[in-house]
């Protein structure tokens, strides 16, 4: 069949059209993931009683499982026990998904980088009359943020690439688009062609992103 | 202010309730939008064969019709979990199907047909033995080739998409897919397949509905739209703009 | 001012770190407190401000007895707001400039406004000769630039107590001497201070009484002149040869 360029240039701006949507999932899941994720560390870092059994098995829970499951159990399944929940719209329930799902993973990387910092750097903040949750904001995790960055890079990005299961939901994303265009047309190539290398050049611009950041937060570390 | 506010909030109260008297009854209608030429999106336009019928129940009751395009493997989910009222995408009326739940009239009647490459030796479903053979995942083709005579020497594989480029590239032998819409594939592509013998399995497919009140209401109404259709010649009308044939001829 | 009773310390049920130590300090007063590796005197000057929780004792401060062993909340962060405390390895916040380091607590605890923190820390900077260093990072100071800033930042609280644990011992020799003229600094200014040390030099010229730590106990204390020259203990008699010898 050969590759068909004009298909290829035509399809991009109908993908392209999607884009919004997509990025708008990823990043909200990304702050609710992130705020999840950095409140299950806390509870993990000071074992506070109780809870920090609950976030443990959480934790595994949310890694443990594939994200589809997570995402059908959610959407599909909860809704036969509760019935309140059909409320909830297919977008809303792909972004708690992604959320809860990639804020198990983020938890345990931010917990292992507050673990990271050295203990004199609490004690100082305690040593100035900062209380616990003062030194952690002030000083643990701006500090953490920096050590962690990285692997949330790499999971944030892992999270976009994951909104393409919401289509499972019924959320016409860019992947679903992908799809549906390449079931009339059969130009699978071009379609999923398309498809990959606007994933790709978002993740590359999120990668220059995550490299400015690392320079501006290692500033303070150089001699 | 204050005053400002009553009327505002009376004016919304106004609104609202003349648009709940006005407004038609919405019947939400999931599909694949991956199924050529029933269901498919072309320049970001959903359209097909489903579309079209919808189009014209719709106008014909006075439903505002809402398309819910979404994975095959969700399309179920959605209708159990009540966000949509029924799914046109050429469901199949099966025994553990029909079980569970309320089925419309059948509007299209079809049979499973085995696809191969042209020049394949495999002529029916009886030469399936030894091959592997694809199925899309959720379909019910794959319990139709379990219940073959030569099923437990058939390699079934299921897919989500792109089974034709399979079978382009050699990975599979055949794939089964309805007559109706493999022949319309291979006709608008000049894919290199062939059909392989007749059909062996006769289908009906219809629209899916929960075993409910509302369910049974909407059946009662698809019903008799649906006779309503078949007698005046709309249906076939809109099958042979899609295929060039009538494949809801009972 | 302070009054210390009973202080008494174990880790995970071992033998006693601190063994029912009372040690009283006057408003003004600097006391050193000396002797042998692994006999408490860190630990001492931890649970002071609760950097470690005491097993048993009191602690009061400007007349307020606080139950060490089972202090509230507000007891802890009150013991702490009223005394600063200078750590051996600096314990500088990395990611933040000397100035900021300094201005930290004026902000966050004393609830300054940052303008006027920022004054206040400035000032501090250059007291403590560092004023050209205001918007550099612990990493790119030296290990007694490094310190003199901890010293600044315990400045800053104008605390009660300033509690010094060992804070030459992790110099370079080269560095040591621009510590310890700080601290001698703030001696001619009567803040009161408690330092654990290893320089007997030092301790002998600054500090009002010297006191003498060994297995958890107070073994003995009195003025510089009287401990060093005329030890009674022969504990401290042997502690004493054996550092002076070395």
């Amino acid at each position: 069949m050969g590759f068909d360029v004009s298909y290829f240039l035509e399809i991009i701006p109908i993908l392209l059209g999607y884009l919004g949507l997509t990025m708008k999932m990823a990043s909200l899941g990304l702050v609710i993931a992130l705020t999840l994720a950095t409140a299950m560390a806390i509870v993990r870092v000071f074992k506070v009683p109780v809870l920090d059994w609950i976030v443990q098995v959480v934790i595994s829970f949310f890694r443990g499982t594939p994200l589809l499951v997570q995402l059908f159990l959610l959407y599909y399944g909860l809704p036969q026990v509760f019935p309140v929940l059909v409320g909830i719209d297919a977008f809303t329930a792909a972004v708690i998904g992604l959320s809860l799902h990639f804020s198990a993973y983020m938890a345990e990387t931010i917990r292992a980088a507050i673990l990271g910092i050295d203990r004199s750097q609490m004690e100082a903040a305690l040593s100035i009359g900062q209380s616990p949750a003062m030194a952690m904001r002030r000083i643990i995790l701006p500090q953490a943020a920096r050590i962690a960055l990285p692997s949330l890079m790499n999971q944030f990005i892992d999270m976009i690439k994951s909104t393409s299961l919401a289509f499972t939901l019924g959320v016409v994303e860019l992947m679903a688009t992908a799809q549906m265009e390449a079931s009339s047309s059969f130009r699978f190539f071009e379609s999923f062609l398309a498809v990959a290398l606007i994933y790709w050049v978002v993740v590359v611009l999120f990668t220059q992103l995550q490299l400015y950041l690392e320079a501006k937060l290692s500033k303070a570390y150089q001699r | 202010m204050k005053k400002f506010f009553k009327q505002v909030v009376l004016a919304v109260a106004l609104v609202s309730a003349s648009a709940a008297s006005i407004a038609e009854e919405t019947v939400r209608v999931g599909m694949s939008g991956s199924y050529f030429p029933f269901t498919f999106k072309k320049q970001d336009v959903l359209q097909g064969f489903e579309v079209d019928l919808w189009k014209e129940i719709g106008k014909r009751n006075g439903y505002n019709v809402e398309f819910v395009t979404s994975n095959f493997s969700g399309l179920f989910g959605l209708l159990e979990s009540g966000r949509i009222d029924t799914i046109s995408n050429q469901i199949t009326m099966t025994e553990a199907r029909k079980a569970k739940y309320l089925f419309s009239a059948p509007y299209v009647i079809d049979g499973a047909q085995v696809v191969t490459r042209k020049g394949s030796d495999i002529k029916g479903p009886q030469d399936l033995s030894g091959k592997v053979v694809a199925v899309n995942l959720g379909s019910n083709y794959e319990s139709l080739l379990r219940g073959l005579p030569n099923s437990d020497q058939i390699k079934i594989k299921t897919y989500d998409t792109g089974i034709e480029q399979e079978l382009m590239l050699g990975r599979i032998d055949a794939f089964v897919m309805d007559r109706i819409s493999s022949a319309q594939l291979i006709k608008e592509h000049r894919l290199p397949f062939a059909h392989a013998g007749e059909i062996f399995e006769k289908i009906e497919n219809a629209w899916p509905l929960l075993n409910n009140a509302q369910g049974k209401a909407l059946k009662a109404e698809l019903d008799s739209t649906l006779e309503a259709m078949r007698k005046d010649g709309t249906l076939a009308a809109i099958s042979n703009k899609w295929f060039d044939t009538d494949i809801t001829a009972q | 001012m302070i009054k210390i009773r009973n202080l008494t310390k174990s880790f995970n049920g071992s033998a006693p770190v601190l063994n029912g130590i009372d040690l009283d300090i006057e408003e003004g007063e600097i006391v050193a407190i000396i002797g042998p590796s692994g006999t408490g005197k860190s630990t001492l000057l931890r649970c002071v401000n609760l950097l470690e929780t005491p097993d048993a004792g009191s602690i009061s401060l400007d007349g307020e007895e606080v139950p060490v062993a089972h202090a509230s909340k507000e007891q802890t962060l009150g013991l702490r707001r009223k005394t600063s405390f200078v750590f051996q390895n600096y314990g500088l916040f990395l990611h933040k400039t000397a100035l900021e380091n300094i201005a930290e607590g004026l902000i966050t605890v004393w609830k300054q406004p940052k303008a006027e923190a920022y004054k206040k820390a400035q000032a501090i900077l250059q007291d403590i000769g560092l004023a050209d260093k205001a918007d550099s990072y612990p990493a790119s100071l030296s290990g007694g630039q490094q310190q003199r800033v901890g010293i600044g930042r315990a400045m800053a609280s104008q605390s009660k107590i300033m509690l010094f644990d060992e804070p030459t011992s992790a110099l370079d020799p080269e560095w040591v001497g621009e510590v310890l003229q700080l601290i001698k600094t703030l001696a001619t200014r009567k803040q009161t201070m408690l330092i654990v040390t290893h320089e007997m030099r030092f301790a002998r010229e600054v500090a009002d009484r010297v006191v003498f730590m060994e297995g958890g106990k107070i073994v003995e204390q009195g003025p510089p002149a009287q401990l060093f020259d005329q030890p009674k203990d022969p504990r401290t008699r042997a502690f004493l040869q054996r550092v002076t010898s070395v």
